[in-house]
């Protein structure tokens, strides 16, 4: 690997900003429905339980980056040139796919709450087009835009605030109503939104001092666990269980009450914003998955760019109905549990048990 | 380059989504449902068409069909310009409608991402399409009435409503919904005349006076804006809640008892009569607080025989009690001792004595 | 004028060897002369050779001629210590002759030496006088502006910086023009980096013609595809040496009032001299208030175009029928509509800068009000519109930098056509593109978003508002100075308890 330019490198601090946009994103719409479907009301503490989750296998992930520099070189660590190429290029997949996921799902929010007769095609192409403009400036532009994505939407968490009239908290009592297992169940259905964070085993290379930047990592999950906690408190404040269980988007739906003298719905704002909350995370998922195959397959970044977002050009609008992109958010939520939360925590153990027989050699 | 021929592309190619530019399109405002033969629905739209001299015309247009979502498209193919919905802002229901399909016509508002949350859902006494035919205020009729709707819920006797909180109520499990019910009194005006409430299917079964209104918004909202007389040995006072609260509470188990506290802070508004010390404040206070445990009990009874819960009674018990079996509390509920216990406050008497 | 003499007419060998030269020259320019004379005391003869109009013919008269002819002129070394002026050089080189020439310097020969040629300057500088600020004027504060020539905008930078760490570099830019460019730092201060990048980058330009400073901000540009400038250009000598104490770069053209600064970033191109006179509250109002208005500026129209066009919803029910009403006798879209007020807008704006002032003002009252009312009461715009792109209008003319102010108004027309093709969501595509451009621009290779990305706290005392200079303890990061520290604050006065 050639060693970056420093100009390239962001400074560790904003490691915050990156990992905290590269978990906020189109779930964010939707989840609570899903943690209460098995936890009901008590799935705030899922969104706890999930929060801790993120921070350990965080730390793990340091752990590993402080021997390797990347993901690709852990893996040719612990699987030898070949094996590990085989899982990085698994590993492409699952960030094109993630990518995949990302996209059809906002663009089935523009086409249910704004646009119902968009057409999906045109639509990714122009949402591509950003794209490409973003990853191809390189990865300092995408943490740029990550910093934004975070930074211009900040004002919603006021905007929720409008909401409280319309709450009642005693709808969380009594606490803890529910089996530790529903709870579990809960957090794991959780995972598909604190997706993301992983990606941090690709561009660690490109964060000056890595180290240095552990704590800003945790800072960041900490901050969207405090953002998540938050929307769930009022969502759950906001709805009837009944309610909940079948309103798709809770969060939006919850931004529809909210109404100002010269804004009379504000959910159209909010989606509109979303827009700016999505593409670093599109951008991240897609940078990181042509990176792999340059630091595999040694295709040229840009090409590899170009060639993954014309498959996906395609492959959107075959996904049409609320039923596929369900799946397709079922599958992701399977995979990113499996690479999350049993994955990297067998291959942090691996790399340790091929560190320790590599000393005593 | 290649990267700008494609943007130009871009802009050639996108028809990608219809445009409802809003002075070529019709705005829907209202809309009511009557019953019509033959297990059919009557649908009257509200257009408003906003004249250069700035009034509002309020133009209806009506059809029958089976069902309500078809009437819409039906209308459409009466109209000059397409009919848009979504700044809907009202929605009226006949009596005979609320009492029968309400819930099924509301399920299409609800699932429609178009629509706003801040809709008011209508009981009317009479027809529906006579109640949308009228001519109130200048800004159109539906801007009428949910604006006299809007005022009343926030400084008058009328408990908060709108299609979320209905929607929130019906589906909230030991909670039953309530809606306004208007009455058109002529060709100007209207007059929230009373309060709908609703069974658990979601039909209407029992109206709330205006002179109890006061006690039924004590009852289902957090705070109230309502005033009420009080007379205590021939004196004569008004006095106007500006803050109130309600607790309810489990206050024994097996069997169960539920007690409800109520605690309002209120202005003297008017007095008549002998001159107004402390101690005469303190009776006010008194006799008050005595009516509306009165008048609330009385309300929860007739509740109760009903089976319905506007007031969330079994919501509040779910809330204080583990694994709550809400089979048992329908069995439980009618014949539950609930307990009102009122603390009326009076903050200030005006700027006379 | 009795000391001229046909070219020529009394040393046929130094004509010789001129024609030469001149022979293989295209052409000779009528103002091109050249005479010989002879020194009767030191019995030398010898020829002088000048550019008639850019010479100062006192200078010759007074300054030169009577001394080469009376005084003890026997070589050309001598001339050094008989003439009065100070910028005499001898040389060996001929090859210089035509450039010394072009400058404004006699050329003297001396019949008997043929190796040397002595350069003698007289030099004729027409100066207008100091004049003020035209584009950046300001109501309190200094009044004075650069002007073309470059010695004088030295000279103003010299007297309000009368160190020895002030620093000129200069270069002759322009394959045809020979533009004098100086490029000025602070030594101890500024970033060599910077230093060097800006020089590296004046030196590889390779133009024919330099006219003003813009020639080098565009042709040294960091991304010279971006509308939006990457250098500060000033006129005010207050504003420059500001800078140059900040640790940055100024770059002055011979021929240019407008100094260029770098490296800078965006929020700098809304603040104005002015800011700094202001105490730090208003200062930082006003600022806030420059960079609203921007953004009204740019999102205004669009928004009306988005929302009039696809999101009927998010309009209050109140507001619903003036926009109805003031719209329903327009036969266009939105967009048409804005687009033509728009454009209107901006020819009133080219017609008026291209006036001479007085009708140019005229115009832009006249235009605005007959053309607005008149296009309202035609019906082919709407009331509501109108007031919006008025308001866009006036708000755009905020921006302190003019430069910044043409990016800012083009801009617009972008996110209309966005705006129109995808309503809100356009607007904020559109909105992307540009914070995406935005984050990978530089100046001088140093972030132009800054301090907002990278996020730099300690530089927000500057930026969108500016704190009190006791809180200005340290220069803006991004410039990367020598010495960060502007002053020790430990001599500020601490803060006591409360007066007992």
């Amino acid at each position: 690997m050639q060693p970056i330019k420093v100009q390239r490198k962001i400074e560790p601090f904003i490691v915050f900003f990156v990992i905290a946009s590269t978990q906020l994103g189109v779930g964010m719409l939707g989840f609570q429905r899903i943690v209460a479907a098995s936890a009901g009301y008590d799935a705030w503490i899922s969104v706890v339980i999930a929060g801790i989750a993120t921070n350990t296998v965080m730390f793990l992930i340091y752990k590993m980056l402080k021997e390797e520099a990347d993901l690709v070189s852990i893996h040719q660590q612990v699987f030898g040139k070949w094996l590990g190429g085989m899982f990085n290029l698994l590993f492409v997949v699952y960030f094109g796919y993630a990518l995949l996921t990302v996209a059809r799902s906002y663009i089935e929010v523009v086409q249910v709450w704004m646009f119902p007769d968009l057409n999906v095609f045109w639509f990714t192409l122009f949402f591509f087009i950003l794209v490409f403009y973003v990853v191809n400036s390189g990865f300092r532009v995408i943490s740029g835009l990550s910093f934004f994505s975070i930074v211009l939407p900040l004002y919603l968490i006021l905007v929720f605030l409008f909401i409280l009239p319309y709450t009642d908290f005693r709808n969380f009592l009594p606490i803890y109503d529910h089996s530790i297992k529903e709870i579990l169940q809960a957090t794991k259905d959780l995972t598909v939104i604190t997706l993301g964070y992983e990606t941090i085993l690709v561009f660690y290379p490109f964060i000056k001092n890595g180290q240095k930047s552990e704590k800003w990592a945790h800072f960041g999950l900490l901050f969207t666990t405090f953002i998540y906690l938050y929307i769930t408190f009022l969502t759950f404040a906001y709805f009837s269980e009944e309610q909940l269980k079948e309103t798709i988007w809770p969060t939006l739906s919850m931004l529809k009450i909210v109404q100002f003298p010269f804004i009379e719905r504000f959910e159209y704002i909010s989606i509109v914003n979303w827009y700016i909350i999505i593409i670093p995370n599109v951008c991240i998922y897609l940078w990181c998955a042509s990176r792999l195959l340059k630091r595999t397959v040694n295709i040229q970044q840009r090409k590899s760019v170009v060639g993954l977002l014309f498959i996906l050009l395609f492959l959107i609008p075959q996904l049409e109905t609320r039923y596929q992109v369900d799946v397709l958010n079922d599958y992701i939520q399977k995979i990113g549990f499996a690479v999350n939360y049993l994955y990297i925590p067998l291959l942090f153990v691996l790399l340790l048990i091929v560190k320790k027989v590599k000393n005593k050699r | 380059m290649k990267k700008y021929i494609l943007l130009f592309l871009c802009l050639i190619l996108s028809g990608c989504v219809n445009k409802s530019i809003i002075d070529e399109v019709d705005i829907e405002r209202g809309v009511g449902y009557d019953e019509a033969s033959d297990n059919k629905i009557r649908g009257t739209i509200l257009l408003s068409k906003y004249n250069e001299d700035g009034t509002t015309e309020n133009v209806t247009m009506t059809v029958v069909d089976e069902t309500s979502v078809n009437i819409l498209s039906r209308l459409q193919r009466q109209s000059d310009s397409t009919i848009v919905y979504g700044s809907l802002k009202l929605v009226i229901f006949s009596e005979a409608i609320a009492k029968k399909d309400l819930i099924e016509i509301s399920d299409a508002f609800v699932r429609d991402a178009r629509l706003g949350s801040r809709m008011y859902f209508v009981i009317s006494e009479g027809s529906a399409q006579k109640v949308l035919k009228g001519e109130y205020g200048d800004h159109g009729n539906a801007t009428f009435i949910s604006d006299a709707l809007d005022h009343n819920i926030k400084h008058g006797d009328v408990p908060k409503t709108n299609l979320h909180l209905f929607v929130y109520d019906y589906t909230q499990k030991g909670r039953t919904a309530y809606l306004p019910i208007i009455k058109k009194l002529n060709q100007q005006r209207i007059d929230i005349s009373a309060i709908g409430l609703l069974d658990r299917q979601g039909h209407l079964v029992d109206k709330v006076s205006v002179k109890d209104m006061f006690y039924l918004k004590l009852l289902v909202d957090k705070y109230s804006g309502g005033s009420q007389v009080v007379k205590l040995d021939g004196d004569r006072a008004t006095i106007r809640s500006i803050h109130s609260k309600n607790k309810i509470k489990i206050s024994k188990r097996n069997p169960l008892e539920m007690s409800i506290n109520i605690k309002v802070e209120g202005i003297i508004q008017e007095y008549r009569g002998k001159k107004l010390t402390q101690k005469k404040i303190e009776q006010f206070e008194k006799k008050f607080a005595e009516e509306i445990n009165q008048n609330t009990t009385k309300l929860i009874k007739r509740f109760q025989q009903l089976g319905i819960d506007p007031a969330g009674l079994g919501h509040n018990a779910k809330q204080q009690t583990r694994n709550f079996d809400f089979k048992k509390w329908d069995d439980e509920y009618k014949d539950l001792t609930v307990h009102v216990k009122t603390d009326v406050t009076i903050l200030e008497s005006g700027v006379v004595q | 004028m009795g000391f001229f003499f046909k070219k020529g007419n009394k040393q046929p060998k130094l004509k010789e060897q001129y024609s030469e030269e001149t022979d293989t020259a295209p052409a000779k320019s009528k103002d091109e002369k050249e005479s010989s004379y002879y020194n009767s005391e030191t019995n030398l003869h010898f020829s002088i050779r000048y550019i008639s109009t850019i010479v100062d013919q006192d200078i010759i008269q007074k300054n030169i001629l009577p001394y080469l002819l009376d005084k003890q002129f026997a070589s050309i070394a001598d001339v050094k210590k008989i003439l009065p002026i100070e910028d005499v050089q001898i040389e060996t080189n001929e090859a210089l002759i035509e450039e010394k020439l072009f400058n404004g310097y006699l050329v003297l020969k001396v019949h008997t030496d043929k190796q040397h040629v002595a350069f003698i300057a007289a030099k004729e500088v027409i100066v207008r006088s100091l004049s003020m600020p035209e584009v950046e004027t300001s109501v309190i504060g200094p009044k004075e502006a650069f002007i073309e020539a470059i010695d004088q905008n030295i000279n103003l930078l010299r007297i309000r910086l009368p160190v020895k760490e002030l620093m000129i570099e200069e270069f002759t830019i322009g394959s045809v023009s020979k533009t004098r460019t100086a490029l000025m730092y602070i030594d101890d201060i500024a970033n060599m980096e910077n230093v060097n990048t800006m020089r590296q980058r004046l030196q590889a330009i390779d133009f024919d013609q330099i006219n003003d400073s813009s020639y080098i901000e565009q042709l040294t540009a960091d991304n010279k595809n971006s509308p939006f400038p990457q250098f500060l250009d000033t006129e005010r000598p207050d504003r420059a040496a500001g800078v140059l104490v900040e640790g940055k770069v100024v770059v002055l053209v011979d021929g240019s009032p407008h100094a260029l600064i770098g490296p800078t970033n965006l929020v700098e191109f809304f603040s104005s001299p002015e800011d700094y006179l202001f105490n730090w509250i208003t200062a930082s109002i006003l600022r806030l208030i420059r960079l609203f208005a921007v953004v009204f500026s740019i999102l205004i129209t669009p928004m009306y175009v988005a929302v009039l066009t696809y999101h009927y919803e998010l309009i209050p029910k109140d507001l619903t029928a003036t926009l109805i009403t003031s719209r329903q006798v327009i036969p266009f879209p939105p967009i048409l509509e804005a687009l033509i007020l728009e454009l209107t807008i901006e020819l009133l704006r080219e017609a008026g800068a291209r006036l001479p002032t007085k009708i140019g003002q005229t115009i832009g009252i006249v235009g605005g009000i007959v053309i607005g009312t008149a296009s309202v009461e035609a019906g082919l715009t709407s009331n509501v519109l109108l007031i919006l792109v008025a308001l866009a209008a006036l708000a755009s003319f905020i921006t302190p930098v003019y430069k910044m102010g043409n990016a800012i108004r083009f801009l617009r027309f972008p996110f209309l056509l966005f705006a129109q093709l995808l309503g809100l969501l356009g607007i904020v595509f559109c909105l992307l593109i540009v914070i995406t451009h935005l984050l990978r621009l530089t100046s001088l290779g140093r972030p132009y978003l800054e301090p907002i990305y990278p996020p730099r706290w300690r530089d927000l005392k500057d930026s969108f508002i500016r704190l009190s200079f006791d809180k200005q303890i340290r220069r803006p990061s991004y410039v990367q100075a020598q010495k960060e520290i502007r002053f020790n604050p430990k001599h500020q006065k601490r803060r006591h308890d409360i007066e007992e």
